[in-house]
């Protein structure tokens, strides 16, 4: 039940208001040691109302914070197509996700739970994306463009495709349906493939649904 | 009557297309819109509706803004990442407005249309290559809602209408610096295949008073 936000004193407003304005437009996580707002609890919970109250949700990162689509909207825009990725930056994104991050985290390179998280993750390039033959050159340049539009990826000429600061902005919930989404794709014969498929298929887990939202 | 519509959908869509159509909505859903949305320090901004463009007619949206007391000033700590435009970029923006604010008594936005090859003369003019401005403005000024493009033709976009009164009271002091041309645009009822359409600036209405710009 979505409630009236809570009145509080004239700083305390200020407080929330300065905290709710850096997290909607930071360009990666917002530490909790630089916001009072952030670091008091009972503050911290009328940020999250505030948040909830325009569909958007507070999550924890690390040492600091984000904001991201609440799951239950999250649904709802990506069932009318609202931000969505197109296809093909969807599946450019994957390769990137793929190689960056999924691959090494299998061979036990890092066990960070967050996709931007540098910790064992490896760069790539336009180049390696352009061996998969199920994309040409031009259309991997253009989704590779609109994808660093969205902070999806990061690209710069010394430490290449990288993910990028807009993955911080998923919930949990769709973090994990995203490792599963690629796992489902890396290896979809495996054992582990084949449970998250029936469970998704008898709705006992949500997916991406291919499209998804930050 | 149909049940009224979750605000926090319209939030979230909102923010997720940039602006959000309001002709069909109800007064206890933009009540309920803009008493959340101040909640969290910000406005609901009136802006051209998605996928139009342009601020003729009595179609209406409406952006996000930022209440005077509120808005980020993220240089001042540094304490969080932002993202910033790169040097072309900003140079791109401000030949839009240059282009789009003839007037410095007038709010920027809407503005006036202008069209790309406009904003690349006026970019030549400062060095800028036609490449990195058609970059700019493709890659990152519309992406970003700070421009809209229907067509040939651009306009100041839903981000531009959200610009802080302090930030726009600022540029206003710079307002004879920014990037324009001095030539006056032509007026062309013809467009060859090659080349993009003209607009004139005199068939842009002029802007509202600013009191019926936010809400």
């Amino acid at each position: 039940m979505v409630t009236e936000a809570r009145r509080l004193s004239d700083e305390d407003e200020g407080l929330v208001h300065d905290v709710i304005g850096a997290l909607e437009i930071a360009d990666g996580v917002v530490p909790e040691a630089a916001f009072p707002a952030l670091t008091d609890p009972a503050l911290r919970g009328e940020v999250a109302a505030r948040l909830g109250r325009c569909g958007r949700a507070l999550n924890r990162v690390g040492d600091g914070y984000t904001s991201g689509y609440d799951d239950r909207v999250a649904d709802v825009l990506v069932r009318e197509g609202t931000g969505a990725l197109d296809p093909q930056d969807r599946s450019v994104l994957a390769l990137v996700l793929l190689r960056c991050v999924a691959i090494p985290r299998a061979r036990g390179a890092s066990a960070s739970s967050s996709w931007a998280d540098a910790t064992g993750i490896r760069s790539t390039s336009k180049e390696e994306l352009e061996q998969n033959r199920a994309f040409n050159k031009k259309d991997i340049k253009l989704s590779l463009q609109r994808l660093q539009a969205a902070g999806l990826i990061r690209r710069s000429a010394r430490a290449g495709i990288t993910p990028g600061p807009a993955l911080h902005r998923l919930t949990p919930r769709r973090t994990s349906a995203l490792w599963e989404d690629l796992l489902i794709l890396a290896a979809p014969d495996s054992a582990y493939a084949r449970v998250l498929r029936q469970r998704r298929a008898t709705g006992e887990l949500p997916g991406t649904s291919g499209k998804d939202t930050t | 009557m149909s049940a009224p519509r979750d605000p926090a959908v319209l939030l979230a869509t909102l923010r997720a297309a940039g602006s959000l159509a309001v002709d069909d909505s109800t007064l206890a859903e933009m009540e309920a819109m803009r008493g959340r949305v101040n909640d969290t320090g910000r406005l609901l901004v009136r802006c051209a509706p998605p996928s139009t463009g342009s601020t003729r007619g009595r179609s209406r949206g409406v952006a996000f803004g930022w209440s005077p007391h509120a808005t980020p000033s993220p240089e001042d700590n540094n304490d969080y990442p932002v993202r910033r435009l790169a040097p072309t970029s900003r140079l791109t923006w401000a030949c839009c407005l240059g282009l789009a604010w003839p007037e410095r008594t007038t709010t920027p936005y809407p503005g006036a249309a202008f069209t790309r090859s406009l904003v690349i003369d006026a970019a030549a003019e400062l060095g800028l290559s036609a490449t990195f401005v058609k970059a700019s403005l493709d890659h990152d000024l519309i992406p970003a809602h700070l421009v809209t493009a229907s067509g040939a033709t651009l306009r100041l976009g839903p981000a531009a209408a959200g610009m802080p009164p302090a930030f726009v009271d600022s540029i206003r002091r710079f307002h004879e610096q920014l990037p324009r041309l001095d030539i006056p645009v032509p007026v062309s009822s013809d467009s060859s295949a090659d080349d993009e359409l003209e607009v004139s600036s005199t068939d842009v209405p002029p802007p509202p008073s600013e009191e019926d710009w936010e809400w």
